[in-house]
């Protein structure tokens, strides 16, 4: 469970961070009007972009929960033994892809280039399908070698297939975000949006990279390990 | 004085009407069913989650009668009381307690008490609350299916809560944790909305440490909540895994009427770091809001400013966070290290600390307070003396070395009945009493309300205060019938008996609280707007019950806190959060 308290431990921190500024030691029976010293909205964040930041927070989470699982449940010496399907790594390309098509588009609504943005967000869409078709392929892939009572092929399916659902959730976001931004008067009212869906997107790709390097072999494998057994 | 003058350039943003971000019902079914207003979604909240409360009741009748008069009841079996006991406890703890609290007042009061029109994302709220009845319908089928509901225990242990053997193997148990699963779904919805409207929607002047302490509970315990409630997501998905697609999460190696299952290399261990990764800090999403609750009964009902305020909020602070280095005290018999039970054994009794303080403080802002004995009032009473009853007992089990024999006895059971059941029920019942005639524009009967106190509070004592002699005479918890078991003496059957009787009186008290609810909406005396004479912002709004969007065309401005009572100078013994003039200090330095 350490890397779990680990993110625990940096959640607080933000907390605690954004809770210095709150005035906390301040003596609110001494003082009265409208106080001014703090803005109403202490969030410097639009509402919209905080709410996904703590859904995200809560995402995060329980997929740290399921790394801790992982650790906790499969035996250290047949971490990463699965065999490794190649269409990971290519997945893995696809879902960056995703993720920088998405800064493009918002980037280009930005700008107020519309046909840029839409660019981008087809773009990720395609991507991101090419993604989830992808790790279908290699659930098949692990299936020819692996039985569901082999943990961490067991493990690989559930943090997938969670992982896929939550894309899949974005997917239908994008989906509204891109129809409004063909439709939009003016397409940098759609950035915002945008913006939320390259937030999102970035936030699954950590998620996954992290998924990625307990399961399998990789260069940032070892960073994961040593977090886990802090 | 860190404040600048109202009207000062540049200063406050605009409080009148943002219709834009306003959402307006169109039809009756859009007001009232798929409503998205908070104040209707809250009562949506608590009717089901009475409602379903009603069925625990019931449940918990059942488990006395076999307790107290074995034998009885034909009807109830070893199976059938392995099913109440485990429905008993889900319902009451995630599907009662936990949405009423969060769901419930959270939904009415948040928007309310901070000043502001609705919660940030009306939508998504209106969701939550289906997805929540969604996962009530769920576990209600779990009665009807082949088998019955799951008899696992709340705690749902694996290996037995998947193996044939246990009631309601068959569906009961998928249905369960579908359950669980739909009600966290829905819940997060509901919970990104609470943290987010605290943070962002805060009508003018309504800084953190104006907020009331009802909205520092409720907001912390929603921070815990989306952060517990993924670990019971995640072991709630892994063992519908386990028991639908045989794989092998939590399930050892497993000989079931003789035949090896395919199971193997599983951890039931691992579910219980899971299980109490959530189930923990469940106890404080139930408790901070009380806390929060009871302290704002406390002052408005003594007519005294709370003691400690600053305290207060940093001691729901730090309980909130220690809450998640706590978990495994509850597996001091699962055989951890023994340097693990003594880390885990000083965070639980460090948390006795901030927790202690607020105690304190609930206490000495009654001191030479104007206490008025009104309902509310008494029941936040009754929850100070129960919190700490439970709470001590707290501290033993805590201790490692008394928790061991202490595990699996009714004392445990009397322990958490009392520290999580009792007490924070007694506080959703005085926060009824005293928001009821703002939700409603009534007040509720003052007798039949006395004769719900006397019975419940009493009664709850009745129950619970022998049951921890019962645990320490090693009366084991879970067993259907205790009869043929060497150490335990005759006294305890007839101490059974009179529990039971007890327990059906107080629960038969709640049906007449239940009838004061209905009654009181149609006959109850008028309040008007502030019957209580509190100076919390949802007191003040220009219609009561409070009209959509609360406020009419201007939201308010916050000038003050929410505890300015007997402020000495003042035209009356309380100043309400909006109304500008003299401060404390002030008042206090002119006379």
């Amino acid at each position: 469970m350490s890397l779990v308290l680990l993110y625990l431990a940096a959640l607080g921190l933000v907390a605690a961070r954004w809770l210095s500024r709150q005035r906390l030691a301040s003596k609110p029976w001494l003082e009265a009007g409208p106080t001014l010293a703090l803005s109403p909205r202490p969030v410097a964040m639009p509402t919209a972009r905080l709410g996904l930041a703590v859904f995200l927070a809560a995402v995060g989470l329980l997929f740290m929960l399921l790394v801790a699982a992982y650790t906790m449940r499969v035996p250290p010496e047949i971490w990463r033994r699965l065999p490794d399907p190649r269409i990971v790594w290519l997945t893995t390309g696809l879902l960056i892809v995703a993720s920088l098509a998405l800064h493009g588009a918002k980037g280009a609504a930005a700008h107020g280039e519309r046909d840029g943005a839409l660019l981008g967000l087809t773009g990720a869409a395609i991507a991101t399908l090419g993604f989830i078709a992808g790790q279908v392929l290699a659930w098949r892939q692990l299936a020819d070698t692996a039985s569901v009572s082999d943990a961490a092929a067991a493990f690989f399916i559930l943090m997938t297939a969670l992982h896929a659902l939550h894309l899949g959730g974005g997917f239908v976001a994008l989906g509204i975000v891109t129809a409004r931004s063909a439709r939009a008067g003016a397409v940098e009212d759609a950035q915002p949006a945008i913006g939320l869906c390259a937030l999102y997107w970035d936030a699954l790709l950590a998620i996954w990279l992290v998924l990625f390097g307990i399961l399998f072999r990789t260069p940032w494998t070892g960073w994961i390990e040593a977090l886990c057994r802090t | 004085m860190a404040d600048a003058q109202f009207g000062a350039a540049g200063a406050l943003p605009r409080a009148d009407l943002d219709d834009v971000e306003l959402y307006h019902p169109h039809s009756w079914l859009t007001k009232y069913v798929f409503s998205q207003d908070a104040k209707i979604i809250a009562v949506q909240y608590s009717c089901t989650a009475l409602a379903i409360g009603l069925v625990a009741l019931v449940l918990s009748w059942l488990v006395r009668l076999q307790l107290g008069f074995p034998g009885v009841a034909s009807f109830i079996g070893p199976k059938e009381y392995y099913q109440f006991i485990t429905m008993h406890g889900m319902i009451m703890v995630i599907y009662l307690l936990t949405a009423l609290f969060l769901g419930g007042f959270g939904n009415y009061l948040i928007p309310l008490m901070l000043g502001a029109r609705d919660m940030v994302f009306p939508y998504v709220n209106m969701l939550s609350y289906w997805i929540y009845l969604l996962a009530v319908l769920v576990l209600v089928a779990s009665f009807f299916v082949p088998g019955g509901p799951t008899g696992a225990g709340w705690t749902l242990y694996p290996p037995q809560a998947i193996l044939a053997g246990t009631p309601g193997q068959e569906w009961g148990i998928v249905l369960m944790l579908v359950s669980l699963i739909l009600f966290i779904i829905g819940f997060t919805m509901g919970g990104v909305n609470y943290v987010v409207t605290v943070l962002q929607a805060r009508a003018p002047g309504m800084t953190l440490m104006r907020m009331p302490l009802t909205i520092w509970g409720i907001f912390t315990a929603t921070v815990l909540a989306l952060l517990a409630f993924p670990a019971l997501f995640v072991g709630a998905v892994m063992m519908l895994l386990d028991r639908l697609l045989g794989t092998s999460f939590f399930m050892p190696a497993i000989v079931e009427a003789g035949q090896r299952l395919a199971y193997g290399g599983g951890s039931p261990i691992l579910f219980q770091h899971l299980f109490w990764f959530f189930g923990h800090p469940e106890v404080y999403i139930v408790a901070l809001p009380a806390f929060g609750i009871v302290s704002d009964l406390i002052s408005t009902h003594a007519r005294k400013n709370i003691f400690g305020y600053r305290m207060m909020v940093w001691a729901i602070v730090a309980i909130g966070a220690l809450s998640f280095v706590v978990w495994a005290h509850h597996m001091y018999v699962s055989g951890m290290n023994p340097y693990f039970g003594f880390f885990f054994a000083t965070t639980t009794l460090v948390i006795a600390i901030p927790t202690a303080i607020k105690v304190y403080n609930w206490v000495l802002t009654l001191w030479r307070g104007d206490i008025h004995l009104t309902l509310p009032m008494l029941f936040a009473l009754a929850f100070i003396v129960t919190f700490l009853n439970g709470g001590l007992t707290g501290l033993f089990l805590g201790n490692v070395v008394v928790d061991v024999p202490l595990s699996d006895t009714l004392f445990v059971v009397a322990h958490f009945h009392m520290v999580m059941g009792v007490a924070p029920i007694l506080v959703i019942f005085g926060g009824l009493y005293h928001w009821y005639p703002k939700v409603t524009g009534r007040m509720l009967d003052e007798r039949l309300g006395q004769l719900h106190f006397w019975a419940t509070f009493l009664g709850a004592y009745a129950i619970f205060f022998p049951m921890h002699y019962l645990g320490l005479m090693g009366v084991p918890r879970r067993y259907f019938d205790i009869e043929g078991l060497g150490f335990v003496t005759p006294s305890v059957a007839t101490l059974n008996a009179f529990i039971s009787i007890v327990a059906f009186l107080v629960g038969a008290a709640q049906i007449v609280f239940l009838v004061n609810l209905a009654r009181s909406r149609t006959h109850g005396a008028p309040a008007g707007g502030n019957p209580w004479r509190a100076t919390t912002l949802e007191w003040q709004t220009p219609e009561t019950p409070p009209a959509h969007g609360n406020w009419g065309r201007t939201l308010p401005v916050v000038y003050r806190w929410p505890y300015d009572y007997s402020v000495p100078g003042a035209d009356r013994d309380f100043v309400p959060q909006n109304q500008p003039g003299l401060t404390r200090a002030e008042a206090g330095a002119a006379s």
